[in-house]
């Protein structure tokens, strides 16, 4: 009872009621309020999560498992920027406010976590991201082989693609008149030929198939027919 | 070989001393360029300050009108401090030290509390900065020189020496100085770019702090956003909105229903610590409940707006007319619009490949015969625009990588001119 009918009770009842305020303006508050408790929960979740990150990190060191001295960089960093964060160190005070220290503004690099923010975590995450262009170059030289028609279309699109966004791609077909029957073959029209037509038809059928599933998988949810979201205590 | 066994026994590898060598040459060129190139300080940052003051003061109420200046609406309301204005509560807001409602008599300062003073800092490219720096001292040389009082008349004089004086003011009140928080910034944020460039050669130590720092950073940092950005607006402040206000958002504007706000927030704040529940050792299935809350919401929230958004409007935006005009419009197609040829052509591939690709997608049916051939022409358009997402995605990435690049040898070395 406790632990699978009262669960799909409430996952039912939030659903529904989230779908009834959309053709009733009677329910849109009681839905207003079940979305903030949804924010609420999200919130609460990063704080499971730093919380698991913790609990993960200090087993691992209290066992000395190999690596443990990573895990304590991570739990120094965590504490560091979580201390920062909270505090609002140096965060640069509220006009309005400037008695009221933590009503204070924490976005530029005065501020530790502005600071941390700007020379930590986003070039981290920018190198992060950028270092996959090296991966997926390499993957694609090992992978691509114009074996079929279907692979010449990948391929083909893929490099009319790369090559249009730069320079060279206008360089090479500038020459082509703009007025002229093959104009289409210039670098910007092949461009917008390849997204404004086929992508967009593809996309197109890729969404609808997907709102299609997402909406089926939902009611199978909210119904009680697909019970394995709550199966796992 | 035995200088290999030992190297392996010490539990250094042979390509990580490589490593090094390759980091430290990369990083010594890169310096040795910077300098040749443009004198000056690696890691350059230069900020302009600029130093605040506030002062509190009350409203004096105005005989017939209360104030209704931006200032006053968002200001705080205290209790009167004399038996005369009872019946008229004093509003206290923080205004600059030269605000002129001082001098108009609608602002009279609170005496005994201290003025807050701070410095904001906004930081400037170091290219202008450089140049502004030269131009203010440029500009405070040739205002130090008194005016010559050679054929003036004394007002004259007397207004040429208070706008200089004023020229003056401005320019020794605009503070461009270099940042060394900035600069140690910068250093930092470089060797975490090469430490995770470093992955490249292979997996190493370097990488790994670099990466555990990643972890801890940004777990910290989703944490602080939902703290400061969901629980203390939307929690927090329903709980105790008095304390909330005096201690982070003194903005926050007073509940009409304050009551009925606690109770409601007691709700996600019983279902908040059932899903913090499931860090205990035991019990973890009364984490389940919150779960269902969040589930439900979340199915409810897509359904609606997955049928809105992706199915319907993917269909609508797909009924188009197939033959195409120069002129958009009926009206125009009636008046004798050219036909457009591409624009027809268009049309007719985007709704010839939402069919064949649906139809691709329609696994209840055999592709064979003519569903199968339809497919197939499916697999052609999925094909296309698998390659185009390639390709922008490749573009992305790289871009990102020429923004990395640009940030060692231009923030970091400063190589550009």
């Amino acid at each position: 009872m406790l632990q699978r009918t009262i669960p799909l009770l409430i996952l039912s009842a939030s659903g529904l009621i989230l779908i009834l305020s959309y053709f009733s303006p009677i329910t849109e508050t009681w839905s207003e309020q079940v979305v903030s408790w949804f924010n609420i929960l999200a919130g609460v979740a990063f704080v499971l999560g730093a919380g698991n990150l913790l609990a993960v990190n200090l087993e691992k060191i209290s066992s000395k498992r190999p690596g443990w001295a990573y895990s304590a960089i991570t739990l120094v960093s965590f504490g560091a920027m979580l201390v920062v964060g909270l505090s609002k160190w140096g965060a640069v005070p509220d006009a309005k406010h400037p008695d009221v220290h933590l009503a204070g503004s924490q976005d530029s690099t005065q501020a530790g976590y502005g600071w941390a923010y700007e020379y930590v975590l986003s070039p981290l995450t920018a190198t992060m991201f950028a270092l996959l262009a090296f991966y997926v170059a390499s993957a694609a030289f090992r992978a691509f082989r114009a074996k079929n028609f279907e692979a010449i279309l990948l391929l083909g699109t893929a490099f009319i693609i790369l090559l249009v966004q730069i320079a060279a791609g206008a360089f090479l077909t500038n020459w082509i008149p703009e007025d002229s029957f093959f104009a289409f073959l210039r670098a910007e029209s092949l461009k917008a030929i390849v997204t404004e037509v086929f992508q967009t038809a593809g996309m197109r059928a890729i969404l609808i198939g997907i709102a299609l599933g997402t909406a089926a998988t939902s009611l199978r949810l909210i119904l009680g027919i697909d019970r394995s979201a709550l199966s796992k205590g | 070989m035995s200088a290999d066994r030992a190297q392996q026994s010490s539990g250094a590898p042979k390509s990580d001393t490589r490593l090094w060598i390759a980091l430290l040459i990369f990083g010594a060129v890169g310096i040795f360029a910077g300098k040749l190139w443009r004198p000056g300080p690696l890691a350059e940052a230069y900020v302009e300050v600029v130093t605040e003051t506030r002062v509190l003061a009350e409203v004096v109420p105005a005989p017939t009108t209360q104030g209704t200046s931006t200032d006053v609406q968002s200001a705080e309301t205290v209790a009167p401090t004399s038996l005369e204005q009872e019946n008229a509560p004093t509003t206290r807001v923080w205004v600059e030290l030269d605000d002129p409602r001082f001098k108009s008599g609608e602002l009279r300062r609170v005496e005994g509390v201290a003025t807050e003073v701070w410095d904001e800092r906004a930081k400037v490219d170091p290219k202008k900065a450089r140049e502004q720096i030269a131009a203010l001292e440029s500009d405070a040389e040739k205002l130090s020189a008194p005016t010559d009082p050679t054929g003036l008349t004394r007002e004259e004089f007397e207004a040429r020496e208070a706008a200089r004086m004023n020229a003056l003011k401005v320019v020794e009140s605009t503070r461009i100085v270099a940042s060394p928080r900035d600069s140690i910034g910068i250093w930092i944020a470089a060797l975490l770019t090469l430490g995770i460039f470093s992955f490249l050669v292979r997996d190493n130590p370097f990488y790994k702090v670099v990466e555990s720092i990643l972890i801890g950073v940004s777990a910290a940092y989703w944490m602080l956003v939902a703290f400061w950005s969901t629980l203390v607006p939307d929690l927090f402040a329903k709980l105790a909105p008095d304390l909330v206000r005096a201690t982070m958002l003194p903005g926050l504007a007073p509940s009409e229903h304050p009551g009925k706000d606690f109770l409601l927030a007691l709700i996600p704040l019983a279902l908040g610590m059932m899903l913090l529940w499931r860090l205990a050792p035991r019990g973890a299935w009364i984490a389940v409940w919150p779960l269902a809350v969040v589930i439900g919401t979340f199915a409810g929230m897509r359904l609606t707006a997955s049928i809105e958004a992706d199915f319907m409007a993917q269909i609508a935006a797909t009924m188009k007319p197939l033959v195409a005009y120069t002129s958009s419009s009926a009206e125009g197609a009636a008046a004798g619009s050219a036909f457009d040829l591409g624009g027809t052509l268009a049309g007719i591939l985007g709704v010839v490949g939402v069919i064949t690709v649906l139809v691709y997608f329609f696994f209840s049916l055999e592709h064979k015969g003519v569903v199968g051939k339809t497919a197939r022409v499916g697999v052609w358009f999925l094909m296309i625009t698998f390659g185009a997402a390639f390709g922008f995605t490749v573009m992305g990435r790289i871009t990102l990588l020429v923004g990395r690049f640009d940030f060692l040898f231009n923030d970091w070395l400063g190589l550009s001119p």
